[in-house]
């Protein structure tokens, strides 16, 4: 009689219970790949707001087949003012308003020292995207700070050499930069002169800018992270391959 | 059609008082046949304890559904948090019940039943593996109960039963019911049960439970 009793009792726990639903997969790595992308989604559209200097610069010092190929490239259905101090390019987004890229050039050629900026103009709205500073084919100084006027903000400065390939603009890049939203985190990432990250900027059409996080070949970035509500840290070095992957050390 | 629907489940309900008499026919020495009539006692008087296990029902489900999580997450610092982790499986343990009822009639049984159950889930760091921390959602429905018996012999009964009364928990303090829309239970004293339920006792039960005489029984 017992052991019909025992076996009931073995019955009942192993019929009743069950795993109900699956956990996530661990993964030592996805922190370091969320800190990752941050940094690249918004270093990518700062390097590539680069192509409106580039622009620029062709036209001021009448690299006419340069100019065209950039147009054609990055901005092919949008309109160009010519002034003596600004070039302005206006550009049809999808919501069938327009975005103006500003270069004030103060008349003065890079080639000849000259300091320019970079403003973004959506309807009433202007946002300076940085300062620009060099050459292509020299290394050239990029330097960018953004804040929302409230608590987040960015502050870049990063040299660039930067030439015009087949397929569009090949940079090399490196420098630091630093991230903080108020009472929640601080980041701040670093990129060697000796490794500088390669950076492809390809694009085949007219449309805006999109995330290209796998155009990275090369070079290597060291992020720091700190989260201020939790007081801990964070540091991940990032590896990027002539393939477009990346491996953290 | 509703009538004959009423009728059918009065019949059932009520066949163990009108089936009062068991037939059985024999055989003597001399070659006669005898009919053995017995006749089954109106009144039980005794007293059942049960304990069981049952599998997860749909109202159990939707008592841990009802506390919604807040999603997210919804800033960076919470994605790289969130990151920093993961989850492990959440486990059911199944539906552990406890009944007591006092068999008066033979057609009826009254008492009370509690029944527990709960989903557990750990969350550990991704690099070390070490455990961050538990995550335990917990039911405790305590309800009383009426058990019909349809069919009632001295080693087998048929019935079915009815619950009503409340969870609490961790979650929610919510009204529930509990139906066991079809259940056997087979042994004299100690005996085994296996049930076919609806509510929060589960879709499927069995258990052991024990039955003894009341005084009332007794004298």
């Amino acid at each position: 009689m017992k052991k019909y009793i025992i076996l009931a009792l073995v019955a009942l726990f192993s019929l009743s219970s069950c795993v109900l639903d699956d956990g996530t997969t661990r993964d030592p790595n996805k922190a370091n790949e969320v800190l990752v992308r941050k940094v690249i989604s918004s270093l990518s559209p700062t390097l590539r707001n680069v192509k409106y200097i580039l622009y620029a610069d062709a036209v001021v010092e009448g690299r006419e087949s340069d100019a065209k190929f950039i147009k054609s490239h990055y901005f092919p259905n949008a309109t160009i003012e010519t002034a003596d101090d600004k070039i302005t390019i206006t550009e049809s987004l999808s919501n069938n308003q327009s975005m103006q890229s500003v270069v004030t050039t103060g008349g003065v050629k890079l080639t000849e020292g000259g300091s320019w900026t970079l403003e973004e103009v959506s309807g009433d709205k202007t946002i300076l995207v940085g300062t620009y500073t060099g050459v292509q084919g020299a290394e050239c100084t990029f330097t960018t700070t953004y804040t929302n006027g409230k608590e987040e903000s960015e502050d870049y400065s990063v040299k660039i050499l930067y030439s015009l390939v087949s397929n569009g603009i090949k940079m090399k890049v490196w420098g630091a930069g630093d991230m903080e939203l108020k009472r929640s985190y601080t980041m701040s990432f670093t990129i060697d002169d000796n490794n500088p990250l390669i950076h492809y900027y390809s694009n085949t059409g007219g449309s805006r800018d999109t995330f290209y996080y796998i155009n990275y070949f090369g070079g290597a970035m060291n992020i720091a992270y700190t989260d201020l509500v939790d007081n801990t840290s964070r540091e991940v070095n990032i590896l990027f391959d002539d393939d477009g992957d990346h491996i953290y050390n | 059609m509703r009538r004959l629907k009423l009728l059918l489940v009065l019949t059932l309900l009520l066949s163990g008082t009108v089936i009062a008499q068991e037939r059985q026919v024999e055989h003597s020495e001399d070659g006669q046949t005898v009919t053995v009539i017995r006749t089954l006692p109106k009144r039980i008087d005794q007293h059942n304890f049960r304990v069981g296990v049952g599998t997860m029902s749909f109202s159990t489900l939707l008592y841990h559904l009802s506390y919604a999580d807040t999603g997210g997450p919804f800033t960076f610092r919470e994605s790289v948090k969130d990151a920093e982790t993961y989850l492990t499986n959440s486990f059911f343990t199944g539906v552990y019940s406890l009944n007591y009822s006092y068999h008066s009639r033979r057609w009826l049984q009254c008492g009370g039943t509690v029944n527990f159950w709960a989903i557990t889930q750990s969350e550990r760091d991704c690099v070390t593996n070490n455990k961050v921390e538990n995550y335990c959602d917990w039911g405790m429905s305590i309800m009383p109960t009426f058990r019909f018996i349809y069919l009632y012999r001295e080693k087998v009964q048929l019935y079915s039963s009815i619950s009503a009364g409340i969870v609490v928990g961790n979650v929610n303090l919510m009204p529930c019911i509990d139906a066991t829309l079809i259940g056997c239970s087979f042994g004299r004293k100690l005996y085994g049960f296996a049930e076919l339920g609806l509510g929060t006792g589960g879709w499927g039960r069995i258990g052991i439970g024990y039955r003894f005489d009341s005084k009332k029984a007794k004298k």
